[in-house]
């Protein structure tokens, strides 16, 4: 369970991103985070593995204080926390299975961490997450030969290796084309029901949002403007988190 | 609003520009014309045409031996000498690139930089004839010679990959919670490692050909023996080392262009 109590989070230079924001988020949910840009859909995901600091409040995730988490303590929560980014984050010039054995590294010892000895066991744990994302026959190839998709599945594979109970995605498929996201956010709906991993994806298009997030939380200026069941949503609400009427930019599959 | 004619008619011209530097480049050949006039060519097309006679006529007793004087050893010591000059120059560079890459130093990069300068401005043998005084004539020279003129090109070369890494890995690595030192192994050098090779790979191939001419200070190498045998009018001799020389460098080049692509692409 991830809860927000009165959250709020101003950056060194001033920026106020978040304001007072309280949430309760159960273990297995599917949640859209949805706003426009500058709402603090980033700033509202990367609190959670402490990737930015609560500046107000507190934040309480698997029965831990994150407010006063770290060094060790926090490594091994984020190893319980995985994320994936916009720009997939992988090393281009090495394969595929390297990149996601990488989530294997902070639970290996120092001299086969040092050397990059994989054990037997983490390298399949790497091929079953390669398999568990649909792209197991690319495992021996180049991260950089893959296209975008693909490469989102390797880091969602590399996320998936740490065997985590939670996952974050910052605008996952922002950069991907519509079939391809759907894909995408297919594997996440999966995973979700499959492995009962808790997801929290940031969006920019309303309509992929609504169609696989059971929960959607639309953020406007830092507040929480809506908080419920993806079946509630309306127009009126979307206008409210908007802020205006929806536009082509926020739907990725235009009138058909 | 300015039309397109006037835009054209006001286009930034350079004619003075043009005809400053046309009279600066016209007046330096004038000026260094002369220093062809005092070279001498008497006799130069005889011995032009015994060393092609020769060209196809090497010594063949210098090149299928493998006695020290013999040109697969002389080679062999060539090859030697940029291999450890290489090594020395590529490991020298480290430090130098990581206290010279802007993402990690910032604007202190200019010491480092001052220094790669100097370095790259040192002309070659210059340089051998200073280590010839320290270390004396002989391999050592040509590797310490060759190891520290390196520097100026590798250590460039790796601020560039330095400077290209891709600080979303490391975010990554952070977010899946690696400590300090596993970020630096799996997430910089990971990066770094196709790079670097690559970029020592080719400074090599640059290096074998500077190791072939060392020896014309007596810092090791081939040269020696192909400068003896030239100012001896020895060309079949000549030949053979040039064989020697021409062979290494069309190998070296071929598998170095290979195997380089194969790092950086992948193909
Ligand atoms: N590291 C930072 N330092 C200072 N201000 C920041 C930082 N990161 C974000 N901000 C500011 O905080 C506000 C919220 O940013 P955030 O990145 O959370 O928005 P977002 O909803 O993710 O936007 P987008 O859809 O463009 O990604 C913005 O005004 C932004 O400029
Ligand atoms: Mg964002």
């Amino acid at each position: 369970m991830i809860e927000f109590k009165n959250v709020g989070k101003t950056y060194p230079n001033g920026v106020v991103a978040l304001k007072n924001v309280s949430l309760k988020i159960e273990n297995g949910q599917f949640v859209a985070i949805i706003g426009l840009s500058g709402a603090g859909k980033s700033t509202l995901i990367r609190l959670v593995n402490k990737m930015e600091v609560v500046t107000e409040g507190r934040l309480v995730a698997e029965n831990l204080d994150i407010n006063t988490l770290k060094g060790k303590a926090l490594r091994q929560y984020r190893r319980r926390v995985g994320m994936v980014f916009q720009s997939f984050n992988l090393i281009n010039r090495t394969t595929v299975i390297n990149n996601v054995l990488a989530a294997r590294v902070p639970d290996m010892d120092p001299i086969s961490s040092t050397f990059g000895f994989f054990s037997k066991q983490d390298k399949l744990i790497a091929l079953e997450a390669l398999n568990k994302v649909g792209i197991l026959e690319k495992a021996y190839i180049r991260a950089d030969q893959l296209s975008g998709g693909q490469q989102q599945r390797v880091a969602l594979a590399r996320t998936l290796a740490q065997n985590p109970s939670i996952i974050l995605a910052d605008e996952p498929v922002a950069s991907l084309d519509p079939i391809t996201a759907n894909q995408i956010m297919s594997d996440f709906e999966r995973i979700n029901k499959e492995d009962n991993i808790t997801i929290l994806v940031n969006m920019h298009h309303v309509d992929l949002a609504l169609k696989y997030a059971s929960r959607v939380i639309g953020i406007n200026q830092g507040e929480i403007v809506y908080d419920g069941s993806t079946k509630d949503i309306t127009e009126d609400i979307l206008k409210k988190i908007y802020g205006r009427d929806l536009t082509d930019e926020d739907i990725m599959f235009k009138d058909k | 609003m300015k039309t397109v004619t006037q835009t054209y008619n006001d286009r930034p011209k350079h004619t003075l520009r043009t005809v400053i530097i046309s009279v600066i480049v016209l007046a330096l050949v004038v000026w260094s014309s002369p220093v062809l006039k005092y070279s001498s060519f008497d006799g130069g097309g005889e011995i032009a045409k015994n060393i092609a006679r020769a060209f196809f006529n090497p010594s063949w007793n210098l090149i299928f031996t493998l006695r020290v004087d013999g040109i697969p050893y002389l080679m062999f010591e060539t090859i030697g000498i940029a291999v450890l000059g290489t090594m020395l120059g590529a490991i020298l560079s480290v430090p130098f690139a990581f206290l010279t890459a802007k993402n990690i130093v910032g604007k202190f990069n200019i010491i480092g930089n001052t220094i790669i300068t100097m370095i790259r401005s040192f002309p070659f043998f210059l340089v051998a004839l200073m280590f010839i005084t320290v270390s004396g004539p002989g391999p050592m020279t040509g590797v310490l010679t060759i190891g520290i003129l390196s520097i100026g090109m590798i250590s460039k070369l790796y601020i560039e990959i330095i400077e290209d890494i891709d600080p979303g890995i490391l975010q990554s690595l952070d977010a899946l919670g690696a400590t300090r030192m596993q970020k630096i192994r799996h997430g910089i050098l990971p990066q770094l490692f196709a790079n670097i090779i690559s970029v020592v790979i080719y400074r090599f191939e640059i290096n074998v050909k500077n190791a072939t001419v060392l020896g014309i200070v007596a810092a090791g190498g081939i040269g020696t023996t192909l400068l003896t045998a030239m100012n001896a009018g020895r060309w079949r001799d000549t030949s053979a080392a040039l064989w020697g020389i021409i062979l290494v460098v069309i190998f070296i080049d071929y598998f170095s262009t290979k195997i380089r692509k194969k790092l950086i692409s992948g193909e």
